[in-house]
């Protein structure tokens, strides 16, 4: 292969204003004010997460969901798959988060278990990335509160369940003992009761009650 | 790693053929069959994106968004290093879909821009 030009050298040491260039470059786009069906936007979003765009997928799929014209609802979907293609491919999970809060009220078209699988992910790495202590506490507080919510409206889902599991594992391998004991608590008020959440409490040590272990 | 976040060195096809190298001489190493696993996703994920906006261009010529959206998959790609891939893809395309050339002008020109670089990538003849 030969050696890299140096115009491709200077492209790739300009990397780091891209995205803004793209950013402005989208709100200048064709695809952007072409008013799309559900299908176009899908096609636009699947390919701009394909190239790796996710700063412009996200940013046009904004535009699209505020325009009057067109159904936002018919558009979720699409756009709660883009967010999750950028968590895996370690996007921002601050900024993912921030954009799923949007798509809270549209229960009727998008899978809930898959965003609130989402915003808890993202929640559990700003808890791991945080310097902070309290601030990580916050992010798994507020990651178990997600799960849990979604665990008391969907009891009998056991992927609601695993979920709750999940975000608890991670509270407790945090070593955020008092936070898995209110979570007990909670549990106990809500009647909430699952065998395979014992692992997490022994780890702690905390006592069964008579009854089982309530979590 | 998402691709958009890291620069890369090298064109994905040679850093494939390069780690492909490594792992021949030793199969075992877990941190190389890692490697080869992330180029390997990265490459296919460019070209996919190459691919899909070749086929929506070819079922829509006409469509401005599409047209918009393949130039600027097609500039990400080179600000990505990623010149030989633009190459292959100029080259699959017209085979694909059994053209001699990209007819349309604007998109003519921004394969022609992308691909005129200053020496081994000579510019594709036009239409």
């Amino acid at each position: 292969m030969p050696a890299l030009t140096a115009k491709q050298k200077e492209a790739i040491i300009k990397k780091p204003d891209i995205l803004n260039e793209d950013i402005m470059r989208t709100k200048r786009s064709r695809f952007n004010i072409r008013g799309p069906d559900t299908k176009y936007f899908e096609s636009v979003m699947n390919t701009l997460c394909d190239a790796g765009l996710y700063k412009v997928a996200i940013s046009y799929a904004k535009a699209s969901i505020t325009d009057a014209a067109l159904k936002p609802k018919n558009l979720m979907p699409a756009f709660l798959k883009t967010l999750e293609r950028a968590f895996d491919d370690d996007y921002d999970p601050q900024e993912i988060y921030n954009h799923t809060t949007s798509l809270d009220n549209f229960g009727d078209t998008i899978d809930m278990y898959k965003l609130v699988k989402l915003q808890a992910g993202c929640l559990i790495e700003l808890s791991k990335n945080s310097d902070a202590p309290e601030e990580s506490l916050k992010n798994c507080e507020n990651a178990l509160e997600k799960t849990r919510e979604f665990l008391l409206v969907n009891e009998k889902n056991p992927m609601a369940t695993a979920l709750y599991i999940w975000t608890l594992s991670f509270a407790a391998e945090e070593g955020f003992r008092d936070l898995v004991q209110s979570e007990q608590e909670l549990c106990k008020e809500n009647h909430i009761y699952d065998p395979r959440l014992n692992i997490t409490f022994d780890g702690f040590l905390l006592p069964p009650t008579n009854k089982g272990l309530y979590l | 790693m998402a691709i958009s976040k890291d620069p890369i060195k090298l064109g994905l096809e040679e850093e494939q053929k390069k780690v492909l190298d490594q792992l021949w001489e030793q199969p075992q190493d877990e941190a190389l069959q890692a490697n080869l696993v992330l180029v390997s996703k990265r490459l296919d994920s460019f070209k996919k994106s190459l691919f899909r906006c070749a086929s929506y261009f070819h079922a829509s010529p006409e469509n401005e968004g599409y047209i918009d959206l393949y130039k600027l998959v097609l500039e990400n790609a080179a600000l990505n290093g990623q010149h030989d891939l633009i190459e292959t893809h100029w080259k699959a395309f017209k085979e694909a879909f059994e053209v001699p050339e990209i007819t349309h002008e604007e998109l003519n020109d921004t394969f022609q821009k992308l691909l005129a670089t200053e020496d081994n990538h000579p510019a594709p003849e036009g239409p």
